[in-house]
């Protein structure tokens, strides 16, 4: 019948394959389950205990962080993938930019799971969902909806020392097409003159793809690899003014680099 | 400097070269900003900035809303000037 469809050889299903996909399963609830534990029972305490809203919006981070963790901790000792991280001691440094790849769902949360005090741009449909939107509006992180106000809020955070996670892509990465990325990455260096630290995120075989549902699931388990680089040398901007043409030049330095960085 | 379409036009074309570093051939009437220049929201409001300096007239950015195509822009100038 399908004598002209492309089939992909039939791979078999190993590394406990069956108990990967009950884990994901397990994961994605918990996932929803944690956001309305955080927005229904750990954080209306914060509103009665600290007054202040930054202090508020830190303890929230704090927690949020500790969650994703324990999360990120979970998905490994079940099997889901394993994971390494180079660089780390990098993105605990105050003040950080930190860009990165995004070919995964769960990138962000290991981001934030190793990043004290972080800000991050979120799809502004989150703040409308329910098991999200505790988390993101009392951590107090940015909606994607308005590039100048984006910029601008990024900009303000990272002058306050808060770190920001940003993907510059602005989607999830699809495997085997050129990098696009947006420039606001660059503008945000601009404007708060830090020099951006990048993460090349490597996930192999891929898993939470875009456009993938979650139960399709590698037949092998994946392994997540995360290298820090600090950009002072890779993406100088002190020396910059915040021009069109210089938030062009950053942004085909990013692309180089994550191209180059890929492709190894 | 803005007394007619062309005019316009080849003003705008130089602008574009210059503030986003565009090939000149590539501005046409019909080229779609995004998608055949590369410029961005953000790079739109750089835009309308430096119009308004050149023009001395106030643009509202609700003007540029509809703008798609290198076209579109020059409509847009066209009409703040005439209001004048």
């Amino acid at each position: 019948m399908s004598g002209h469809q492309l089939q992909a050889p039939p791979v078999k299903r190993q590394d406990r394959y069956w108990l990967r996909l009950l884990a994901t399963a397990c994961a994605f609830s918990l996932f929803g389950l944690g956001g309305l534990v955080l927005r229904f029972v750990l954080f209306p305490p914060l509103k009665l205990v600290y007054r202040d809203p930054q202090v508020r919006q830190r303890k929230a981070r704090d927690m949020i962080q500790n969650a994703f963790r324990t999360f990120i901790g979970f998905m490994h000792v079940t099997g889901i993938y394993t994971y390494r991280i180079d660089g780390e001691e990098q993105l605990r440094k105050p003040g950080q930019l930190v860009l990165a790849n995004h070919p995964s769902l769960i990138d962000v949360v290991f981001l934030i799971s190793r990043i004290p005090n972080a800000n991050c741009i979120v799809k502004a449909s989150l703040f409308r969902n329910p098991f999200m939107r505790g988390a993101v509006t009392t951590a107090g992180y940015i909606p994607n909806d308005d590039p100048e106000k984006i910029i601008a809020m990024a900009a303000a955070s990272l002058e306050r020392g808060e770190s920001v996670v940003l993907f510059p892509e602005g989607t999830r990465t699809v495997p085997g097409k050129a990098l696009r990325l947006q420039r606001g990455a660059a503008y945000m260096a601009l404007r708060a003159k830090v020099a951006p630290t990048l993460v090349t995120i490597r996930c192999n075989p891929p898993m939470l793809m875009k456009n993938v549902p979650w139960y399709s699931i590698p037949a092998s388990r994946p392994h997540f690899e995360f290298s820090v680089a600090a950009g002072k040398q890779l993406i100088p901007v002190a020396e910059l003014q915040e021009t069109p043409l210089a938030a062009r030049k950053i942004t085909n330095q990013l692309k180089s680099y994550f191209t180059e960085e890929c492709a190894a | 400097m803005f007394e007619n379409r062309e005019a316009i036009f080849s003003k705008l074309r130089e602008i574009l070269v210059e503030m986003f570093e565009v090939d000149a051939e590539d501005v046409r009437e019909d080229a779609h900003l995004s998608d055949d220049l590369d410029i961005d929201s953000i790079d739109a409001v750089d835009l309308i900035v430096r119009l308004k300096e050149l023009t001395g007239k106030k643009i509202a950015p609700e003007e540029f809303k509809s703008v798609r195509t290198v076209g579109d822009v020059v409509t847009a100038i066209e009409k703040v000037v005439a209001e004048g």
